[in-house]
């Protein structure tokens, strides 16, 4: 065993900086400290919902403002709570040291551009409403008003990309919302970096002080019932892993709601030009390798198994073994910022390659820390195809997309499919089989916008409002 | 069973010609005969017993490659045409998964000729001759191959609800059997006894008679070599159906916990399920009450005083212990009884309470477990103090995260993969999952030669442990009215 490298990991809770570590995780080459989450739990909850007065005095204006000055502040070569977290990640993350130093110095502050949090406000909310009361005449001709408040928010995150912690701090302003976010072991740190970068630049401000960060280990009975509790919480957001939304589930009841970013798995649907053996073929392995290649396929965007159609192709095996070729290839060029090999596969997925390699069955092309293409032998998903990581998609051959269509589920979240005739012809009916997002093969993980848009069939923005009702005659004012 | 049982090899053992060559070939195929005793086994220098080692993986290799299709593609990927050194060995060993490496769709849809197919490319036996067309389950399949090959497959406990299929062959589970009396011999400075011998003690196993896992394999073929068959009794007296085996695995994965509803008229099952319902039952959950008290009474009346070979899971023991000590049977049997128990035990200490009990229950003094697994034979002896011991027929090797062979040298942490040089009609190649710590170099205070291990070992880490992905992970729950549904017809 070489060096062990030594993180401190801090607490931010409404405003302050908690660093005094007592408590140890230990992982491979690395560990990280914490402060005893025990010690800071009667800090977090808010004393009362009138403590949540001070958000509601901002504009959107400032809110916004203010969030555009944190983004510009995220850039680890100058900000140390950032860098510390990035080289945190390096231990912890999935993605490649140098895919993550391109999300840490050019990415994250996308999170935070005005022009899209305008956009993603007014399009998913209204700002109107978030701004005060809006009229609205009921149907029976009553004078109504809605307006959405802030509500007191669990966020329980994922950390497969560091775009989740800055994503749910945006959320939360954007919402007037009082947040207490528990980070996840595999990004304990930015969260807590970009709510002690808020302390450093504004330490009183309201959007500073509604936001606390800690990390605890997942499912720990001593913390999560006295903060996952009507008391402390309205909603609680649940990333991913299903052990975290059954954990969060657990605490669902009168009085705290659960929004649920369930766990999620992608797929791609590609017609039968893909095997023409020219620039269908290849245009068709460049797609398929950006959708499972960007960001490492580390997003449930990315998907793990590609459908490819044989309709009507001669000698269709030997064809989808040459566009598994092409799109191993094309995984190989893909720009080394946005997706590199990685140092060691998932051991279980390793395994199972090899075996596949020895069996001939699945015929498989890399395999390695590269990447690779797993070609099923018949029309059927292999066994291991929901392992599929680092660069890893199973390409399976098949009649007809009918019955594919058949086995979606509302677990699926993207489908990428090309070409865009299909997915034209598709998509109303991968909408009713569960999917939540049909794109043009290739767009699956374009990362820019996708802030404005539903999330997994939910408008996650509106969702993490109190939308509250006046009725009677308006103020004339 | 209705083969008389056969004694072992226990005849006047042939000493070591010192001739490497013969001495080689008694090392894979008669240990017990090259030493007739762990004291024996364990005096000879390490640095000799590598060599013999070399030697004897040189040979299987040479006669394995050609004939055993999997090891001929392993050897092609690794570029190894013969072996030079035992350091090629390592480059030598069967993926974890090997053995279950088949498709499960062929299980679900009865396909046994697929599965025949697959199981032929792993042994030097032709299976072309089984009739796999005619088997409807995998208990027929099991007939099937045992009627037209030497084959004697076992598979593995069906926890993670797939089975693995390991291709031993008669000879290699008499082979094995012989060296069982191994792991129960002092050696170095032990005190102890230095040759054991199973010879006429009853054998008491709290488990079916027979089976096709692994552990039941194991018992019925000690009881071949080494037992008395009228003198055997097991908690339940049949045969321990496989397909039964896997519906229980997939109901508990399914339920949750271990209680299936005692009326399973809800789930309209075919009348053969339904008969078999109550055993299912005491599979998904554990023996019941009665049951177990009742053998635990009679056996310990049976063979009072006796010395006996109780065989058994280390749960099972400790529930059967409690039943004893409900009845207020103590130390039934006599002292030097032996007692040979795993699973559950692995990778944990025995734990103190149950420890307490069982040996209060039998009457002996100590219970050492062993390090083994169904993928490599031969059971690994704990020493006086406390580390398991590699027979001389397991070669080792222990490997970092990146899969990159640690050289055998001061101690380190790995994962440990061997080649079983037992295994004639397979190749014994095999890549474990356990993270174990060796010490190559130095010496153990029991007294024998040769690397030796922690006690304590891990399974190799992909820690998953609370890290959060938006992106799905296999599940593992099966769904108990599926479930049913599908073994219903």
């Amino acid at each position: 065993m070489g060096e062990v490298s030594t993180f401190a990991v801090p607490f931010v809770v409404r405003g302050r900086i908690h660093d005094q570590a007592t408590i140890e995780h230990n992982g491979a080459g690395f560990r990280f400290v914490t402060p005893d989450p025990l010690e800071v739990l009667p800090e977090l909850p808010l004393a009362s919902y009138a403590a949540m007065a001070d958000l509601h005095e901002l504009s959107m204006g400032d809110i916004i403002d203010f969030l555009a000055e944190l983004g510009k502040r995220l850039n680890p070569d100058e900000n140390p709570h950032m860098r510390q977290a990035f080289e945190l990640s390096v231990f912890t993350s999935n993605l490649p040291e140098r895919v993550l130093r391109t999300i840490y110095s050019e990415q994250l502050d996308f999170f935070f551009r005005p022009e899209v949090l305008a956009d993603a406000v007014e399009r998913r909310i209204g700002t109107a409403y978030l701004e005060g009361w809006v009229d609205e005449l009921g149907p029976d001709g009553r004078s109504v008003r809605i307006r959405a408040y802030g509500a007191r928010t669990a966020h329980v995150i994922a950390g497969n990309t560091p775009g989740v912690a800055a994503i749910t701090i945006a959320r939360n302003a954007l919402t007037r919302g009082d947040a207490i976010i528990k980070t996840p072991r595999n990004d304990p740190m930015t969260a807590a970096a970009i709510a002690a970068t808020m302390v450093d630049f504004a330490p009183d401000h309201p959007l500073t002080r509604h936001v606390s960060v800690l990390y605890w280990r997942g499912g720990d009975e001593s913390i999560e019932p006295r903060i996952f509790s009507p008391a402390t919480v309205d909603k609680i957001v649940a990333w991913g892993g299903s052990d975290a939304i059954k954990n969060a589930g657990h605490y669902v009841g009168p009085g705290v709601e659960l929004i649920a970013l369930d766990p999620k798995r992608s797929i791609s649907l590609i017609g039968p030009d893909a095997l023409d053996g020219g620039p269908g073929q290849t245009e068709a392995a460049h797609r398929l390798a950006a959708d499972v290649g960007l960001f490492n396929q580390e997003g449930c965007v990315s998907p793990r198994v590609a459908y490819v159609s044989t309709e009507g192709v001669p000698d269709a095996g030997t064809r989808v073994r040459a566009l598994a070729n092409d799109v191993y290839g094309a995984l190989g060029r893909l720009p080394p910022s946005y997706s590199a090999p990685v140092q060691r596969l998932p051991l279980a997925l390793a395994e199972e390659l090899k075996m596949a390699k020895l069996l001939g069955d699945p015929w498989v092309v890399g395999g390695d820390t590269t990447g690779g293409v797993v070609v099923s032998s018949n029309n059927e998903t292999v066994e291991f195809a929901e392992q599929m990581a680092c660069r890893h998609v199973n390409l399976v051959p098949t009649e007809d997309f009918d019955q594919v269509i058949e086995g979606i589920t509302s677990t699926v979240q993207t489908v990428g499919v090309w070409p865009e005739s299909l997915r034209l012809d598709l998509r109303h009916r991968l909408s009713l089989a569960g999917a939540q997002r049909v794109v043009d093969l290739g767009g699956a993980t374009n990362p820019f916008g996708n802030q404005t848009l539903p999330q997994d069939g939910i408008e996650v923005l509106r969702r993490m409002c109190r939308w509250i009702v006046d009725e009677g005659e308006p103020d004339e004012n | 069973m209705n083969e008389p049982a056969e004694r072992g090899d226990e005849g006047s053992p042939v000493p070591p010609t010192g001739d490497k060559r013969d001495d080689a070939g008694l090392l894979g195929d008669d240990p017990r005969r090259l030493f007739p005793s762990a004291a024996e086994m364990f005096a000879v220098p390490y640095g000799e017993v590598a060599d013999l080692q070399l030697e004897t993986i040189r040979r299987r290799f040479e006669t394995l490659a050609p004939k055993v299709t999997m090891l001929g593609r392993l050897a092609g990927q690794a570029g190894i045409d013969q072996i030079k050194t035992l350091e090629d060995g390592a480059a030598l060993l069967y993926p974890s998964a090997v053995y279950k490496s088949y498709k499960l769709s062929w299980l679900e849809g009865g396909d046994f000729t697929s599965l025949t197919e697959w199981m032929g490319q792993f042994t030097t036996y032709d299976l072309s001759g089984v009739k796999a067309a005619r088997a409807d389950s995998l208990d027929e399949w099991f007939s099937e191959l045992e009627e037209a090959s030497p084959l004697r497959v076992c598979h593995s406990s069906a926890t993670s609800g797939k089975l693995s299929f390991v291709p031993r062959s008669e000879v290699e589970w008499r082979r094995r059997a012989a060296t069982i009396p191994f792991a129960d011999e002092a050696a170095g400075i032990e005190d102890g006894p230095r040759r054991v011998s199973y010879q006429g003690r009853p054998i008491i196993s709290p488990f079916y008679r027979s089976g096709h896992s692994a552990f039941l394999m194991s018992l019925d073929w000690n009881i071949r070599v080494h037992g008395d068959v009228s003198a055997v009794e097991t908690l339940y007296p049949g045969h321990l159906s496989s397909d039964l085996l896997v519906l229980a695995a997939r109901l508990k994965n399914s339920i949750g916990h271990d209680e299936l509803p005692r009326d399973p008229a809800q789930f309209s099952l075919s009348p053969a399920l339904i008969d078999r319902w109550a055993e299912l039952r005491e599979l998904v959950s554990r023996p019941t009450e009665d049951r177990l008290a009742d053998f635990v009474e009679a056996v310990s009346q049976r063979f009072a005083g006796k010395a006996v070979w109780v065989i058994g899971p280390w749960p099972t023991l400790v529930d059967a212990a409690g039943m004893a000590d409900h009845a207020g049977l103590s130390s039934c049997f006599r002292g030097d009884s032996i007692i040979h128990t795993g699973g559950g035990a692995k990778g944990r200490e025995l734990s103190d309470d149950g420890y307490a009990q069982v040996t209060r229950w039998l009457g002996v003094g100590e219970i050492r477990d062993s390090y083994g697994m169904s993928e490599l034979m031969g059971a690994n002896a704990t020493c006086s103090a406390g580390k398991y011991h590699l027979n001389a027929w397991t070669v080792p090797y222990l490997f970092d995260e990146d899969g990159t062979l640690l050289e055998r040298r001061g101690t380190q942490k790995g994962r440990f993969g061997a080649v079983d040089l037992m295994a004639s009609s397979y190749w014994g190649g095999y890549m474990s999952t356990d993270a174990v710590t060796m010490t190559w170099e130095g010496h153990c205070s029991c007294g024998r030669n040769g690397p030796f291990m922690e006690h304590s070992i891990e399974r190799v880490p992909d820690i998953a442990d609370d890290k959060v992905s938006c992106a799905a992970t296999p599940g593992l729950h099966d769904d108990l009215v599926k479930v049913l549904a599908q073994w219903g017809k």
